[in-house]
């Protein structure tokens, strides 16, 4: 088999999914710099929140991690359905996904907003790295629902393989999502340790 | 062998090495930190072993990613490097990780002696 004949023959993922794959790799890297950097604050500071800022909660972050985790599932289906050809399972699945992720993404910016109003930003290197990860995680959450949008509205016209290609990448996506939001949730967390 | 095996292999032998030492240098330099800031200073962590673990874990999977690109070395010995892929990318690369790991393992077993020897917490 000759090089072209290789390159033609090449059995795996689209080139969609490799180019989401370099995006989410330069993504995990963002990432754990910023978490790298809340663990250096953390070893170098003795109260860690300093005083005059509450600890973080446990029970709603968890309960709302456990929530977005469950998305991966309908967003893996879908893609299963679109191989087998099944639009109207696909979209089903895609706006199922959809809403559970728009919930999520909605009591995260209750909370958010919640925490602004106790402390501000500027007032501890905690409070910069504590809002810098969770908006960052957050901000990635919002382009994952503008890409389901995007998809929903694109698959009302029936399948393609360039659609299925980018339903692969966005499933992608979303899983890379779902485990910086694990990293960036426990990483906040540990604060209460 | 089949070929999915053989490129596995070949995949795992060539970038195992660099994830390795990178993995283990991180963990070493995350571990100084927190035994010797003073937020986590009294933690209590074990400077020492807890470097022996992590290089522990690299030198056993460095020498796993060696052996991976022996075997795919060996399966491809009839092959030059400039033949046409999958063979010829699979001999390629088993050569260059048959040298990169033996260069990783020395990293990593250097380094591990020196900060264990070394007194820990004190500017260099």
């Amino acid at each position: 088999m000759s090089a072209a004949d290789y390159a033609l023959a090449r059995p795996g993922p689209s080139k969609a999914w490799w180019g989401m794959a370099m995006f989410v790799a330069s993504e995990a890297a963002l990432f754990s710099m910023m978490i790298g950097s809340y663990f250096l604050l953390r070893f170098k500071n003795v109260h860690w929140p300093p005083h005059g800022i509450p600890e973080p909660k446990l029970v709603v972050p968890l309960v709302l991690l456990g929530v977005i985790l469950t998305t991966s599932a309908p967003m893996q289906l879908a893609v299963a359905a679109g191989r087998s050809g099944r639009l109207g399972r696909t979209r089903i699945l895609l706006v199922l996904a959809l809403v559970v992720q728009a919930g999520y993404f909605a009591m995260q910016v209750h909370e958010y907003a919640g925490d602004l109003s106790r402390f501000q930003p500027s007032q501890h290197a905690y409070a910069s790295i504590y809002y810098t990860l969770l908006g960052a995680d957050h901000a990635h959450v919002a382009v994952g629902l503008l890409f389901d949008l995007w998809l929903l509205a694109k698959l009302a016209r029936g399948f393609t393989g360039y659609r299925l290609r980018a339903l692969a990448a966005i499933a992608f996506y979303w899983h890379a999502v779902n485990v910086i939001t694990l990293a960036v949730t426990l990483t906040i967390l540990s604060a209460k340790l | 062998m089949t070929l999915r095996r053989l490129s596995f292999l070949q995949w795992f032998g060539l970038v195992a090495g660099a994830g390795l030492w990178f993995a283990s240098f991180l963990g070493g330099l995350g571990t100084s930190q927190a035994a010797c800031n003073p937020g986590s200073g009294g933690w209590g962590i074990p400077y020492d072993t807890v470097e022996l673990a992590i290089a522990a874990f690299a030198v056993c999977s460095l020498l796993a990613a060696e052996l991976a690109s022996i075997a795919v070395f060996r399966a491809t010995r009839g092959t030059e490097e400039q033949d046409p892929p999958p063979h010829g990318r699979l001999h390629f690369f088993a050569s260059a990780a048959l040298l990169s790991n033996l260069l990783f393992l020395l990293i990593v077993v250097l380094t591990t002696i020196a900060t264990v020897v070394d007194r820990t917490c004190h500017q260099a």
